[in-house]
């Protein structure tokens, strides 16, 4: 996350990867790719959301 | 009992008599004379006497009746009303039912111009209004130096808004050119670029409170920028001053009391209120988040990948079997391949003969071939069945 994290845009690969992966049109080494992808996100997403509560509890301090 | 002739009457019919001489002759008469003995009784009725040098005569006034001046001993006014009689007492009275104060009613007259005027020019009206801010910061005030008026404004303000910056202009707040003063007190404090402005002074007689009745005042309040909160005498006076300024408090009191009505301890509930307000709302924010994703996870764990994993599974299972099929069935053929060439092989013993009776001859150990001819003196083995023997060839 060395980029500016954005979790919305995030939410969206994540939404068409499911999309992808449903749709059942790719090879399943390019399925296992996806999945991967999709899992990694999603890891970020619980890892940025934990650092977002964390910092709440800080500022609420 | 008292003895009644045609020539005498009693109390009662003589009180009557004056009663409907009085109140008939003296039911619209207009009074001027000095008031005494001022009372406001607690029932809102108001009690006094009104005199002259030589003589004096009891007034009420009714709750009802409204005048628009505070009454005071030593005034003297201008009394409407009638004459009633009391019975039981024998006592007259004036009944009072409009009154103004005598002297000042020019004064009067030029109040209600002014307020006609003013109220033509639109000096009045609700648009004009301006509001200070929620939580003022720099605030005017404009008063007499001495007298308790400057003393509540200021500890009112010190006790609501500690942290606020207060500009002192005092002025003479009555008395001749005191108008200019108070004019000229707001002209210079509307250029300090403040929140508020606070104009006013304690209670006092018509006149006394006169100042903030005139044009001269009422063009600077009008004029000015910063929002402008008139307290001026007692709740009951309204100056022209006050119908003009951007909000009219009853009192100096009551004028602090408005300008710093988001107190110190107000404004920190509030901010607790809206740190409150955001963290919940950034809390649920976070929880949704959290839905979002959770449920983003278990549709990707149930996404097309486990679906095409399972299917492999069966293909590769129906591949197994296939594959089994087919081995175990070419590994049958060739069973059965060989139990032919067994088969032909067994025909192919060369004992089998023996068992019919014949006999096989070895020479040199070697099976002796049907085409091989032997010579005179061969020694040779004949074998059979359960025999072996051994023979010279002689021929």
């Amino acid at each position: 996350m060395s980029k500016k994290f954005e979790l919305e845009k995030q939410m969206n690969s994540l939404d068409s990867i499911i999309s992808n992966l449903e749709s059942d049109e790719l090879t399943l080494e390019n399925q296992l790719l996806e999945y991967e992808n999709g899992m990694k996100i999603i890891k970020e997403c619980r890892e940025y959301i934990e650092k977002t509560e964390q910092k709440i509890i800080d500022l609420s301090k | 009992m008292f003895e009644i002739d045609s020539n005498t009457i009693s109390v009662s019919q003589l009180t009557q008599k004056i009663k409907t001489v009085l109140e008939g002759d003296f039911s619209r008469i207009e009074v001027v004379g000095e008031i005494s003995n001022f009372t406001a009784a607690s029932s809102g009725h108001k009690y006094f006497t009104l005199k002259d040098s030589n003589a004096q005569i009891s007034a009420v006034m009714w709750k009802s009746t409204n005048v628009s001046f505070p009454i005071e001993n030593g005034m003297k006014v201008n009394a409407k009303g009638s004459i009633s009689v009391y019975p039981p007492r024998g006592s007259y009275q004036l009944t009072v039912t409009s009154m103004r104060p005598q002297g000042v009613g020019d004064l009067y007259l030029a109040y209600e111009k002014l307020k006609q005027d003013l109220l033509e020019l639109g000096y009045f009206s609700a648009e004009n209004k301006k509001k200070w801010p929620i939580i003022p910061q720099r605030i005017g005030v404009s008063t007499s130096p001495t007298g308790a008026a400057i003393q509540d404004i200021l500890s009112t303000l010190e006790r609501r808004v500690p942290f606020a910056e207060v500009y002192l202009y005092p002025v003479m707040v009555q008395g001749n050119g005191s108008e200019k003063e108070i004019a000229n007190a707001i002209i210079e404090l509307d250029k300090l670029d403040l929140d508020v402005i606070i104009i006013g002074r304690g209670g006092g007689s018509i006149e006394d409170l006169w100042s903030y009745n005139t044009r001269e005042v009422a063009d600077a309040i009008h004029n000015a920028k910063t929002p402008i909160v008139a307290g001026v005498g007692h709740e009951t006076d309204t100056t022209i001053a006050d119908l003009v300024a951007d909000h009219r408090a009853p009192t100096p009191t009551g004028a602090a009391e408005i300008v710093s009505i988001n107190t110190i301890d107000i404004i920190r509930q509030t901010l607790d209120e809206n740190q409150l307000a955001m963290s919940n709302l950034i809390n649920y924010s976070i929880s949704n988040w959290k839905k979002e994703i959770n449920s983003r996870f278990d549709r990707l764990k149930s996404s097309g990948i486990k679906g095409s994993i399972d299917m492999i599974k069966i293909q590769l299972d129906n591949s197994e079997k296939h594959l089994r099929r087919q081995m175990l069935l070419s590994l049958q053929n060739k069973k059965t391949q060989i139990q032919n060439y067994e088969n032909v092989i067994s025909k192919m013993n060369p004992t089998l003969p023996l068992e019919k009776g014949y006999a096989m001859i070895l020479k040199n150990g070697e099976r002796v071939k049907a085409t091989e001819i032997l010579s005179k003196g061969d020694s040779v083995k004949i074998i059979r069945t359960n025999n072996e023997n051994t023979a010279i060839i002689e021929g």
